[in-house]
């Protein structure tokens, strides 16, 4: 018998108890945590993993297509990128893009022109490929510090 | 052998217990991780507070000769330091170097403004960001006139790769026009997924976004401006002394 599962002289201060202390149920108890704990961390990790986007990474990835309008409805050369990732690409004369490799799940694609961006929230299914419409640009967009004293 | 399995049910007792302890942390750390809480911050924290600093409300960081320059052109230089203080030069901007956090408030006093241009006049906080390989990351606060037909407008707007998000987080019109001669201090609160802005120590605004959990801070002027500074500096949210 450990240490641990030895049991106190205060047990037997009134005599020999009906019932005898059972000394391996510490030990039970503390697997009990042990396991509880496993699971939990099991649970947490799998959270985790959905939060940070690895277990997109695992569920898959998907395409997005598009086309980029600038704030005049003219298609327009964008850059594409998804929030949180290195993927990025540019959209081709006629406005059209199209954005392989994006982890499965919910993403935020950003649309960028001259240093203007809107996002788009688009669930993107593994192995499949996903419309995105258009991305039009507003006249307000444009309206900022840097793109008027550029145009000056 | 009954000493040796003494001895063996003994040692399996400690791998249990160590396993235990292990487990704990392991859920601990988990669970900090999913709160958006970095255990390098609570560690830094706890450090800080048993070394007793902070006690005295010390800046976190602070203006000084050294500041963190974007690399994308967008931006036509970095803050100088002068002898009365810091200078931007219109669109110009920088970081504290060194300095990130989650939970923090900022703020920026004895400011002047050089309209050299008569419009896009304006300035700001940067919060929570970082100067990423294609640009900003993070969110700014700013005062802003686009001209003389336009009222003066403050808002929250967030940045990723050096690209500014739009609509704005939150934008508002001010009633009547700051004066551009004596312009206010101004003052950022960030507290989890609430920023709330401060000019001359009233609130002015609030705005809530939950992309970016930490960054650093630093300062910026629009287009047709030239700042002038006297500081510039970053407090933990338990202190009450900056700017407002």
């Amino acid at each position: 018998m450990s240490f641990e599962e030895s049991p106190s002289l205060d047990l037997y201060k009134d005599g020999l108890p009906s019932r005898l202390p059972d000394p391996s149920s510490k030990r039970k108890r503390i697997w009990a945590m042990i396991i509880g704990l496993a699971i939990l961390s099991v649970g947490l990790a799998f959270f985790n993993m959905a939060q940070d986007g690895t277990l997109a990474i695992l569920a898959g990835t998907g395409t997005a297509i598009g086309t980029v309008y600038d704030d005049q409805g003219n298609p327009i050369v964008a850059e594409i990128s998804v929030f949180g990732t290195t993927l990025s690409t540019q959209s081709d004369q006629a406005g059209h893009f199209k954005l392989e490799g994006i982890p499965a799940g919910q993403q935020v694609v950003v649309v960028a022109y001259r240093h203007s961006g809107r996002e788009y929230t688009v669930n993107v299914i593994a192995g499949q490929t996903t419309e995105m419409g258009e991305a039009r640009f507003q006249t307000d967009d444009f309206m900022n510090g840097w793109s008027q004293s550029s145009a000056q | 052998m009954e000493r040796t399995i003494g001895k063996f049910q003994k040692g399996q007792g400690l791998v249990e217990y160590a396993l235990l302890l292990l487990l704990i942390a392991f859920v601990t750390g988990l669970s900090l991780n999913i709160a958006g809480v970095s255990v390098q911050d609570l560690y830094n924290q706890v450090t800080a507070g048993l070394r007793g600093e902070n006690t005295d409300c010390s800046p976190l960081a602070r203006a000084g000769s050294e500041w963190d320059a974007s690399d994308d052109k967008f931006w036509r230089g970095g803050i100088e330091q002068q002898e009365d203080g810091y200078r931007a030069c219109p669109l110009c901007g920088g970081l504290l170097p060194g300095f990130s956090g989650n939970d923090y408030q900022v703020g920026l006093s004895g400011v002047q403004v050089e309209k050299t241009n008569p419009t896009w006049n304006g300035y700001g906080i940067t919060f929570r960001a970082e100067n990423g390989p294609k640009g900003l990351n993070g969110y700014m606060f700013e005062v802003e006139k686009v001209n003389k037909n336009n009222p003066t407008r403050i808002y929250f707007s967030k940045w990723v790769n050096g690209v500014q998000i739009k609509p704005y987080i939150k934008m508002f019109y001010l009633p009547s026009d700051i004066d551009w001669n004596n312009p206010p201090d101004m003052s950022v609160k960030v507290e989890g997924d609430t920023f709330t802005a401060y000019m001359d120590g009233q609130q002015v605004l609030q705005g809530k976004d939950t992309t970016y959990p930490t960054g650093g801070s630093g300062v910026f002027s629009n287009a047709g401006t030239e700042l002038n500074f006297s500081d510039f500096l970053a407090n933990s949210l338990d202190c009450e002394e900056v700017s407002q």
